[in-house]
């Protein structure tokens, strides 16, 4: 009974002004009786229905059934309304505005009799579910006002709720008195907030998933979008009741269909925190939510209690969302953090709204900073591609400058203005092997990787004009390589530059090592030995700009599988790079 | 002349000899070739040099305490290199000259002229003269020094605050890098002109520069004459 009850206070819409439960004028007073049956006589003002139950809870689904309210106009002076016990909910009526109208939102048909006079009915009453034709679900009658005036009145309502599909056994049927005029000055509020909240929510969902389908399918847009559609379902729902006056047995379904949704949209807004903001362990978040979510339904048989719970909960895990991201110092956290707060603080119940407006503005602060934050997001990701794209000129700008880099030309050329006048033939081979480099060299620049076989070409090359150069018989030696596999440009050759220029080269150490190890799982390793006694220098083994081009070349092309160091052994050093394969995790 | 080549290329290091070979002639004494100058400094108490020609990539630390080394020893320094952007900085530690790589054999007469001719002089851009002092080889500034004293194959740096520095070099030689504004007035004299207030004969032929802080230095006799006309 007490759910039954439940579930009518939330059909008669108790708004949040509630008057004081103790009326200073109780200028109406009424009883409430009821019964099974038909009889056209009911209707009358002065049938004796003394014999009848009392209360305005009347089983549902059981056929006809009349209700006979008693109202008991006390003063000489017509209400301007103040009334107590089960029909406090008077909005419309007040001073200057006296009552001359009758609202009625009960899921049934009926028809509606002032004094035994017939002013009005919704649907078609049956005797039958074949019989019986739904009417709206909210009717405002207009009394005529002859009828209106001191003294005692019946209002017999007879009705029938073969179509009513709340799980309740019963239902509740209130009375509201009101003033036609201020009725309507005020119902005409009832849609405005939920329609531009369904507008904004709709505008956000349409942009985010616009933005998803152009501007590369960024998930926290999807979810932006899809959380901004299901808001604007949400709104649309809720206006529904003031802009289609649809059957009472739609009334139900419709709740039903808010409550779910507010369910989905409970989860969908901390997932799009959890997303936007990058939370490790999101399932553990989800997980932590769903207990909430399952007491917010548990809640209350009424369903704007429910929604309001849901709201909460959802807010509750935003904010513990909002709190960890603050605390790692993510980008707009604050922000996001005081909405949740704002919203927590100030979310309510607001009847047949089912949230208060509040709710709307707080939303409509959260949509609106999230959507500023995944835009800011969007931004600095194109500034990084940018980057991204930079570096890779840079990297192939490095590549080219190894090999152009004038102190290399004007040393070069220094030994060759030498060598032309000592042996020409000598100076013939030189140039050739110098043009060997270069054209190599031109045909790998713009590549991010290239066969091995190529890059120890190049590396062949440089130690032709090196050998010259220091009249060294400079060799590499490869085995157990793969040439197709690919490599990064120049990383081997910036090895043998750093040997060259930081080794100490002892006699008949002029033999550079190159061996490929290939393991099981795909991943390879590469040992490269380059001879000579290490200078203590500083400038070698870790920093070195050849050694940042070789790093940031492999992280280009192997990002997060690579690792490159480098030890002292008999008779030089050696340099170990290991690639992971695809789909490998592990850091550099 | 006696020169040591630190050049680490050997077609290179061969021109640079044969180059020097034509260009000094009988002048030249005695040339060393060596691959870096540590392998070439620990010899070069027993059998000193009059001019270094280095090979050097001032890049790094090490290529500046290489470069401080060598200008702070006795003889001149003249850096041959493909680093030209270096080359600045080299004139200011006091290089007699930079020769860049490639050069051709007019470009390394006309370096060697400015050690091996009478008078002559390094660009004047130098900036700091090195000193070892405890085994360390330390920064002068060319700006705070007054005046110079020769003291037979070394000279004495006199400084604005009185101290003095003893530098491995002559006193010629150490004159050939300095700036145009060290006047030579005595044969063991140079002096900043800018600090010198006036000029005194006095009895016996006798002639002295009063220098502003009151000190006064001798001045040669054939240099009088023209350091007079100088100062009016």
């Amino acid at each position: 009974m007490m759910r039954t009850a439940a579930l009518w206070i939330f059909v008669m819409l108790a708004s949040s002004p509630a008057w004081g439960a103790a009326a200073e004028r109780n200028a109406l007073l009424w009883t409430v009786c009821s019964r099974a049956g038909d009889d056209p006589r009911w209707a009358a003002k002065d049938w004796d229905d003394r014999d009848w139950e009392p209360g305005n809870i009347v089983p549902a689904r059981s056929g006809v059934r009349w209700l006979r309210f008693r109202l008991e106009w006390k003063d000489g002076e017509r209400p301007d309304f103040r009334s107590e016990g089960i029909g406090r909910n008077v909005s419309g009526i007040g001073p200057g505005a006296p009552m001359d109208s009758i609202f009625l939102a009960v899921p049934a048909s009926y028809e509606l009799f002032w004094n035994g006079r017939r002013i009005g009915g919704s649907g078609v009453v049956g005797a039958t579910k074949a019989a019986e034709r739904p009417g709206p679900l909210d009717n405002l009658f207009m009394v005529p006002p002859e009828l209106l005036g001191p003294g005692e009145h019946v209002v017999a309502i007879r009705l029938s709720s073969h179509h009513y599909n709340f799980p309740a056994e019963g239902l509740q049927v209130n009375l509201r008195p009101t003033n036609y005029a201020r009725h309507y000055g005020t119902e005409i509020w009832g849609p405005v907030f939920p329609l531009l909240g369904a507008g904004a929510a709709g505008l956000v969902a349409v942009l985010s998933l616009m933005l998803f389908a152009v501007a590369g399918r960024w998930r926290p847009l999807l979810l932006c979008g899809a959380l901004s559609l299901c808001l604007t379902i949400f709104y649309l729902l809720i206006a529904w009741r003031w802009l289609v006056r649809d059957p009472y047995d739609w009334f139900y379904p419709r709740l039903f269909a808010i409550t779910w949704i507010m369910t989905v949209i409970a989860g969908l807004f901390p997932w799009l925190l959890l997303v936007k903001f990058n939370v490790p362990r999101r399932r553990w978040w989800l997980a932590a939510a769903i207990p909430l979510f399952a007491l917010a339904w548990a809640s209350s048989t009424r369903y704007e209690e429910i929604v309001l719970w849901l709201c909460r909960a959802m807010l509750v895990v935003s904010l513990g969302i909002g709190v960890w991201a603050v605390w790692k110092r993510r980008p707009w956290a604050r922000f996001v953090l005081a909405g949740v707060l704002m919203g927590l603080l100030t979310v309510r119940t607001g009847g047949r709204i089912f949230l208060d407006p509040s709710f709307f503005a707080v939303f409509g602060v959260l949509v609106v900073v999230v959507f500023a934050t995944l835009g800011l997001q969007l931004r600095s990701d194109r500034r990084r591609a940018q980057e991204a794209k930079l570096a890779a000129a840079r990297l192939e700008t490095e590549l080219l400058k190894k090999n152009l880099q004038p102190h290399f030309l004007l040393n070069t050329l220094a030994v060759l203005t030498e060598i032309v006048e000592r042996d020409p033939p000598a100076a013939v081979k030189l140039i050739d092997d110098l043009a060997d480099g270069f054209r190599t060299l031109s045909r790998v620049a713009a590549e991010k990787l290239i066969p091995l076989a190529q890059e120890l070409e190049l590396c062949r090359a440089h130690l032709r004009v090196m050998g010259v150069r220091t009249a060294r018989p400079w060799e590499l030696v490869a085995e157990g390589v793969d040439g197709r596999a690919p490599v990064p440009p120049a990383v081997f050759l910036t090895l043998i530059e750093n040997g060259i220029t930081h080794q100490r080269a002892t006699d008949g150490a002029a033999k550079f090592r190159l061996r490929g190890e290939r393991a099981v799982d795909g991943s390879v390793r590469y040992l490269f030995f380059s001879p000579g006694e290490v200078q203590a220098d500083g400038a070698r083994p870790e920093g070195g700009t050849g050694l940042r081009y070789v790093r940031a070349r492999l992280e280009e092309s192997f990002p997060g599988r690579w690792s490159l160091r480098g030890e002292g052994v008999v008779g030089g050093w050696q340099t170990v790079i290991e690639i992971g394969a695809t789909g490998n995790g592990g850091g550099a | 002349m006696r020169v040591l080549i630190v050049e680490d290329e050997p077609p290179l290091a061969q021109r640079l000899e044969r180059f020097c070979r034509e260009i000094l002639g009988e002048n030249l004494d005695s040339i060393r070739v060596a691959t870096v100058l540590a392998e070439a400094s620990a010899r070069l108490d027993e059998s000193p040099i009059d001019l270094l020609l280095l090979d050097l990539n001032l890049h790094g630390r090490d290529g500046m305490e290489l470069l401080m080394a060598s200008v702070a020893g006795s003889f001149h320094t003249i850096i041959v290199s493909a680093n030209t952007e270096q080359a600045l900085r080299a004139f200011e530690f006091g290089v007699v000259d930079f020769v860049p790589k490639p050069f051709s054999k007019d470009r390394l007469a006309q370096a060697l002229a400015r050690v091996t001719v009478r008078e002559g002089r390094a660009a004047g851009a130098a900036k700091f003269l090195a000193v070892k002092k405890h085994g360390r080889v330390e920064l002068v500034e060319i700006d705070r020094i007054v005046y110079l004293e020769g003291a037979g194959a070394y000279a004495e740096l006199v400084l604005d605050d009185g101290t003095r520095e003893l530098h491995d070099k002559t006193l010629e030689k150490l004159h050939a890098l300095l700036p145009p504004v060290f006047e030579r007035i005595h044969k063991s004299y140079v002096v900043r002109w800018t600090a010198v207030k006036a000029l005194h004969a006095s009895e016996g032929s006798h002639y002295e520069a009063e220098l502003k802080n009151g000190q006064c230095l001798p001045v040669g006799r054939t240099r009088y004459k023209e350091l007079r006309e100088k100062l009016r």
